[in-house]
């Protein structure tokens, strides 16, 4: 599963949706450790909307992190290798 | 990694505004050191993507636009633009700018990297390729 554009923002674990609403966050979460799914959110995208893991947040000299547990922060090639390597790729929003 | 694709990109949204136009760029970029066999299209609003004369100073943002030229260093070729798309806009290819290639297959000759094709040829297009990625 690759997290791209707006999509990266489903890895915040900042996220505080009403009680009443879903919490893709933790819906993530939760299928990703029941089925083993690699939720791989893009660098890119993640860094330009305020989405940091410990160690980029280490690295960019800022004083805290968001990324969820589930997801990890990698880069784009791991989207084009996903599509050469799978059946079928598959695009979820716009 | 032995097997080649084929790779669409579609570019459906303004350059500026939202940030689609750039972050598919950027796939664009990274792909193209996978030696895949890409191609992208342009049509809505996405056909403004390459207009010419993009000048953007007084929104404060890069004008990426040059970078669409810098594509056949890539070995990114294929560039299909939908005529409709350009007629609904009162755009013609004149606005365009030119991106051309040097194809090393034919001694080195430049050829353009443009190709305005209709949108039944489109869909023949998109239905040929393996992996579609729409921005």
């Amino acid at each position: 599963m690759f997290f791209y554009h707006d999509g990266v923002n489903v890895s915040s674990r900042l996220s505080v949706p009403p009680q009443d609403e879903r919490h893709i966050q933790k819906n993530w979460t939760a299928l990703a450790k029941e089925y083993d799914i690699d939720l791989v959110v893009c660098i890119a995208a993640a860094q330009r909307r305020g989405l940091l893991d410990e160690n980029e947040a280490k690295r960019q000299g800022k004083d805290a992190s968001n990324i969820a547990e589930g997801f990890r922060i990698s880069g784009l090639g791991q989207l084009i290798e996903m599509g050469i390597q799978t059946d079928r790729l598959v695009t979820f929003g716009d | 990694m032995s097997e080649t694709k084929k790779f669409l990109y579609v570019n459906r949204k303004a350059p500026y505004g939202t940030i689609y136009a750039l972050e598919s760029l950027e796939v664009v970029l990274i792909g193209a050191a996978f030696e895949q066999d890409v191609s992208l299209a342009f049509l809505d609003d996405g056909v403004f993507q390459l207009t010419k004369d993009q000048k953007t100073d007084a929104i404060g943002v890069k004008n990426f636009s040059p970078t669409f030229r810098a594509l056949g260093d890539f070995e990114v070729t294929k560039l299909y633009v939908e005529q409709e798309s350009l007629d609904e806009r009162g755009l013609t290819q004149s606005d365009l700018q030119e991106i051309t290639y040097e194809d090393e297959d034919d001694d080195w000759a430049e050829k353009p990297s443009i190709h305005i094709v209709s949108r039944s040829q489109m869909a023949g297009i998109m239905a040929d390729q393996d992996v579609v990625l729409s921005f």
